[in-house]
C-alpha cells in the first residue's frame, strides 16, 4: 500500500505532500433497561491527500484504494491549494525540519480486541447492565455500552517520511439511573485504555464498574444542591485531567496561540503555582495504557513528551510541522486526524499535571473547609483559559473531615490563575480521561490525569 | 442516480435474505462536498470530499445484527451483510424487533438546489474569504480564530424486504465562524457563529461573520457582577440548549420507555405554561431536517410535541411504536453508519405576543443570555453552567457585558413558570424558536 500512496504523490509538483490510508474497525455494542441497542461492526477505509503548494494547503480525500482514484485526488488537492493559494495575504512559511518516522508501530497490547468474541463482549454488556438494575429498587433504569477502535494507517510524505502503524483502542461505559420523589440521578462510571480487552478490565472488571456506577448514583440520592461561591477544592484525578487539557491545553496548541489565546503572551512567564508542571505527552507515563497514546502523529513525526508549564513557568506550545516553522520550535508529534477524510490539526494526546508529594488523607486532613471534587463530566474552556466544568459529587470538608454530598455542581474560573492557588498535590496518578473524546472540527482519542489536587475556584449550585 | 441506489439496497436485501435474515433494510448515501477553511486571521485550506456509506439492518428469529461500510463496492457490502448477518447469532430476541411495513411516500420540493451542487473551489473559497474579510472588517480588535464555508449535496435510498423504497436527493449549505477581540491584555471570550441552509439564496454567511465580529468587541468591556436571584432572558440559541434539547429527550419514546423521561405518565397533561407550544415538521419545505422518509423509510408526520403548556405527542420509530402499540410517526434519524436512533426533525416554538424590548423592559435586575455553556441533565433537569456572551440588565435596560457569570437551576420547573416568549424569532439550523423569559433564577457572579 506504501508504493501506491508514494506513487500518488510523485507525479505532483509541489512544496510539500503527504498521503495516509486508514482502515478503521468500529464495534459498538449497547444495552439499555435489557433490551440491546445497538450491535453495530463497521468498517471505514479511504485515503486522504493533503498538498503545500505556493504557500498554501489543499487536502482531498476518497473512499477508494484504485491507483486512478488516488491520482485524482492528489491533482484535486493540489489545485485546491493552488486556488486557497490566491486568496491568502501571507504565505505559509513551509514546515520545520522533524523527526520522521520510518518504520512499523504496533501497539502492545493484552488479549487482542480481534480475539476476543462478539460473543463475549456481548456477554459482558448485557451481564453488567442487568446486574446493574438488580442491585437497588430505586434504579429505574441502566445503560452499558461498549466501544473499540482499531486503527491500521499507512502513511508517506513527500520528504521521506513513512510509517505503517496499528492502534486498538477500546472503552466500557456504565449509567444507573435513580429516581425518587420525583427527582432523576445518573450515576456514570466509565473506562478507556490504548490496549487490549485485558489492559481494558486491568484495574476494574466489567462487574465492578457498573456496581461503582449504580452506587454512585444511589449516594447521589440523598445529596443536596451546593449554594455558589469561591471556595477551596480538591479535584480529583478526572478533574486535573479535564483542566489540563480542556482549560490549559487548548490555549497552548500552537494554531490558537497565533491567533491570540491566553497563552500567547505566557512564554517564560510564571503562570501556575511552582507545584505545578503540565505535561502533554505520546506515550503513557506513570500508568500504562492512556488512551490518547501514540507513537508516531499523522505528519510522520515521533511523539515527543512536551513540557507546557514546568515548575509553574510556561516553557512550550504544542505543534505540527508548519506552527513549529513560525515559532522556530521542533515538532512535537501532535498533528492528528481523525479519520481519513480529516486534515491533521494540533491535538493533545495524554496531558496531565505531575504528581506531588501528599497523601489524599492528608490532603483532606489538612483543609479546613473546602470540597472534594469527584467525577468530572462535560466541560469547556475558552481562548481566554476561562472554564466551566460539571461535577458528579462534591463532598464538604470541615475541619479536615469528610461531611455531606453535593450534586449538579460546576466549577469555572480562568484556568491559569485557578492553577495559581494549587498549594498541594497528591502523589497517587490516575489517568481518567479515556472513555470521552475530544471535539476540535474533528474527534480525538485523548486522555488525562493526575494526582489530587487543592486550588480555589469558583462553585456553582444552585 | 437514485435508482441506481435503490438497485443497490435490493441486492443487498437479496444477498441478506439469502443468508436466512428474515428482514433486511439497507440505508445508502453518496456524499460530496467542497469546504474552505480559515484560521488565525488567513484562509487555510480549500478541501474536497466524495464518500459514499450503506447501513445494513437485518433481523432473524428477532434478534438484531448491524454492519455498515463507507463503500457501495459489490464485494464490500456483501461482507458487510454477511458480518450483520452473523452478529445476529448472538444477540437475544427481542419480540418488538421487525422493520416497518411501507407507507405512501410524498416527494418533497426544496431538499435540493442544483445552485449548490454546481458550486466550484472558486466560489467555495471566494464566500469562505468574504465571511473572513467581513468579520475582520468590523474592527481592528477582531481576531478570527477559524471557521468555514461546505457546500454539500448527495443522494440517499432506503430499501428493506417488506417492500419499502425511498429515494431523495440532496443539498445544503454550512458556515461556521469562531473569533474573539483582544485589546491590549484583555482577550475576550471565544465565541461562535454557524448556520446552514437548503437553498444558495439564503446564504447567511457574511451576517454571522459581522454579527460575531460586533460580538467580541462588545464582550471586551465584560465585568464582573455580584451573585443574585433575577430574571433571565434565554436567546433562542441558550433556549434550545437549555429548554428544547431536555423537552426532546423527554419525548423520546425510547427515554419514555426506559423510565428516564420525566414526561413518562405525563401526557395529555401540563407540563409547562399556557404559552408554550412546540412542534415538530419533518415535512416542511426546505427545512434542513425535512425528508419524504425517516431513517427507516416510514413519512415524517408533523406533531405537536407541547400544545399551549400540554404535552401531546412522543417521538416514535417503529420499534418503541410497537412496544406502545402505536404507529410509528416517523422519527427515526441517524446516518447509514448505525443503527435508527430517535430525534427530531424541524422544530418550531411557537412566538409569544411581547417584543424583546417589553421582555428586557420588564427585568428589575437580571441578565440577556447569548450562549449556554454547561451541563443541563434531561433526566433531572438540573442545569449549570456558564452565561456566555451576555449583558446585564438592570431597571429594565440592558447594561453592559458580564463575565464570569453561573446560572443554574431546574428546567422542568422552570418551563411551568415562562414569564414570556418574544414575539421576535429566529432560525437557528433545523429550529425556530423566540427568547425565552424566566424569573427567579440564580445567578452567581465571578
Amino acid at each position: 500500500m506504501l508504493d501506491e500512496l508514494r506513487r500518488a504523490i510523485e507525479s505532483l509538483t509541489c512544496t510539500y505532500a503527504d498521503a495516509r490510508y486508514q482502515i478503521r474497525d468500529l464495534l459498538s455494542i449497547s444495552v439499555a433497561k435489557g433490551d440491546l441497542e445497538e450491535v453495530n461492526a463497521s468498517q471505514t477505509t479511504g485515503v486522504g491527500i493533503r498538498v503545500l503548494k505556493n504557500g498554501s494547503w489543499g487536502f482531498a480525500s476518497v473512499n477508494s484504494t484504485d491507483a486512478k482514484d488516488l491520482l485524482q485526488m492528489a491533482k484535486s488537492a493540489e489545485r485546491a491549494a493552488e486556488l486557497t493559494a490566491i486568496k491568502r495575504k501571507t504565505k505559509s512559511e513551509g514546515l520545520a525540519e522533524a523527526k520522521l518516522a520510518k518504520g512499523v508501530y504496533m501497539s502492545q497490547v493484552k488479549g487482542k480486541l480481534e480475539d476476543v468474541t462478539t460473543e463475549e463482549k456481548m456477554k459482558t454488556v448485557v451481564e453488567a447492565e442487568k446486574l446493574m438494575r438488580g442491585m437497588d429498587s430505586r434504579i429505574v433504569s441502566a445503560r452499558c455500552s461498549y466501544n473499540e477502535i482499531i486503527d491500521r494507517k499507512y502513511f508517506v510524505s513527500s520528504d521521506g517520511g513513512w510509517f505503517e502503524m496499528y492502534d486498538s483502542k477500546p472503552e466500557f461505559r456504565t449509567a444507573a439511573i435513580c429516581m425518587a420523589g420525583g427527582e432523576a440521578v445518573v450515576g456514570l462510571e466509565a473506562i478507556g485504555v490504548t490496549g487490549g480487552w485485558k489492559d481494558l478490565f486491568s484495574k476494574n472488571d466489567p462487574l465492578a464498574t457498573a456496581k461503582t456506577a449504580v452506587s454512585k448514583a444511589i449516594r447521589l440520592l440523598d445529596a443536596s444542591h451546593l449554594k455558589g461561591g469561591r471556595g477551596t477544592v480538591i479535584l480529583d484525578p478526572g478533574l486535573v485531567g479535564l483542566i489540563s487539557h480542556e482549560a490549559v491545553g487548548h490555549t497552548v496548541e500552537a494554531d490558537f496561540v497565533k491567533s491570540g489565546s491566553a497563552a500567547k503572551q505566557m512564554m517564560g512567564k510564571k503562570v501556575a503555582s511552582e507545584l505545578v508542571t503540565l505535561v502533554d505527552s505520546g506515550e503513557s507515563e506513570y500508568v500504562s495504557g492512556a488512551a490518547g497514546t501514540l507513537p508516531v502523529d499523522d505528519e510522520g513525526v515521533i511523539s515527543r513528551k512536551i513540557d507546557i508549564i514546568k515548575r509553574g513557568v510556561m516553557v512550550g506550545y504544542l505543534h505540527d510541522r508548519e506552527t513549529a516553522k513560525t515559532f522556530n520550535a521542533e515538532p512535537t508529534g501532535n498533528a492528528r486526524a481523525f479519520s481519513y477524510n480529516d486534515e491533521p490539526i494540533i491535538r493533545m494526546r495524554n496531558t496531565y499535571i505531575e504528581p506531588g508529594d501528599w497523601k489524599l488523607d492528608e490532603l483532606i486532613e489538612d483543609t479546613q473547609h473546602g470540597y472534594l471534587l469527584t467525577g468530572a463530566m462535560n466541560g469547556e474552556a475558552d481562548a481566554n483559559a476561562e472554564f466551566m466544568f460539571a461535577v458528579q459529587e462534591a463532598r464538604e470538608i470541615t475541619k479536615g473531615s469528610l461531611g455531606g454530598r453535593f450534586r449538579g455542581v460546576t466549577i469555572s474560573g480562568n484556568a491559569f490563575d485557578t492553577l495559581s492557588t494549587v498549594d498541594a498535590i497528591a502523589r497517587e496518578f490516575q489517568w481518567d480521561m479515556g472513555s470521552g473524546y475530544c471535539g476540535k472540527g474533528q474527534l480525538a482519542k485523548v486522555d488525562g490525569g493526575g494526582g489530587h489536587l487543592r486550588c480555589q475556584v469558583l462553585l456553582g449550585g444552585r | 442516480m437514485q435508482n441506481d441506489l435503490l438497485d443497490i439496497c435490493n441486492r443487498v436485501i437479496k444477498i441478506g435474505t439469502g443468508l436466512g435474515a428474515g428482514e433486511v433494510e439497507v440505508f445508502v448515501t453518496r456524499h460530496s462536498s467542497i469546504e474552505a477553511g480559515f484560521e488565525n486571521n488567513e484562509m487555510k485550506m480549500a478541501k474536497r470530499t466524495t464518500s459514499s456509506a450503506a447501513g445494513i439492518r437485518v433481523f432473524r428469529n428477532r434478534s438484531l445484527g448491524f454492519a455498515s461500510v463507507n463503500s457501495l463496492e459489490p464485494e464490500r457490502l456483501e461482507k458487510a451483510v454477511k458480518e450483520a448477518v452473523a452478529l445476529t447469532k448472538n444477540a437475544p430476541a427481542d419480540a418488538n424487533n421487525g422493520l416497518p411495513e411501507p407507507r405512501p411516500l410524498q416527494p418533497l420540493s426544496g431538499l435540493f438546489d442544483s445552485r449548490i451542487a454546481a458550486l466550484g473551489e472558486e466560489e467555495v473559497l471566494e464566500r469562505a474569504h468574504k465571511m473572513l474579510t467581513s468579520a475582520s472588517g468590523v474592527d481592528p480588535r477582531v481576531s478570527v480564530d477559524g471557521g468555514r464555508f461546505e457546500a454539500a449535496h448527495g443522494s440517499k435510498a432506503i430499501a428493506n424486504s417488506f417492500g419499502i423504497e425511498g429515494s431523495e436527493e440532496f443539498s445544503a449549505i454550512y458556515s461556521d465562524i469562531g473569533a474573539h477581540a483582544i485589546e491590549g491584555s484583555i482577550v475576550s471570550s471565544l465565541d461562535f457563529r454557524f448556520d446552514g441552509t437548503r437553498t444558495i439564496l439564503e446564504d447567511n454567511s457574511e451576517r454571522i461573520s459581522v454579527e460575531l465580529a460586533e460580538a467580541t468587541v462588545e464582550s471586551l468591556a465584560a465585568k464582573k457582577i455580584e451573585s443574585h436571584v433575577g430574571s433571565v432572558i434565554f436567546s433562542p440559541l441558550a433556549a434550545i440548549e437549555v429548554f428544547i434539547s431536555p423537552i426532546f429527550f423527554s419525548v423520546d419514546a425510547n427515554n419514555v420507555q426506559k423510565g428516564v423521561s420525566r414526561f413518562r405518565d405525563k401526557q395529555g397533561e401540563i407540563v409547562a405554561a399556557e404559552m408554550l407550544t412546540v412542534t415538530d415538521d419533518g415535512t416542511i419545505q426546505g427545512g434542513l431536517s425535512s425528508s419524504a422518509f425517516d431513517r427507516e423509510g416510514i413519512p415524517h408526520r408533523p406533531i405537536k410535541i407541547i400544545n399551549e403548556g400540554r404535552l401531546g405527542a412522543f417521538l416514535y420509530d417503529s420499534y418503541t411504536a410497537r412496544k406502545d402499540g402505536v404507529e410509528s410517526n416517523g422519527h427515526a434519524a441517524g446516518s447509514p453508519r448505525s443503527v435508527p436512533t430517535i430525534d427530531a426533525t424541524n422544530v418550531e416554538v411557537a412566538a409569544g405576543t411581547s417584543t424583546l424590548d417589553d421582555l428586557v423592559s420588564s427585568v428589575r435586575r437580571g441578565l440577556l443570555v447569548h450562549r449556554f455553556s454547561g451541563r443541563v441533565d434531561p433526566v433531572s433537569g438540573d442545569f449549570s453552567g456558564v452565561a456566555k456572551g451576555s449583558k446585564s440588565i438592570e431597571a429594565g435596560s440592558i447594561r453592559g457585558a458580564v463575565r464570569e457569570t453561573l446560572i443554574s437551576g431546574n428546567v422542568y420547573e422552570m418551563l411551568t413558570r415562562l414569564s414570556g416568549l418574544s414575539r421576535e424569532s429566529e432560525r437557528i439550523l433545523d429550529h425556530r424558536l423566540p427568547h425565552f423569559a424566566v424569573d427567579g433564577i440564580s445567578i452567581t457572579g465571578g
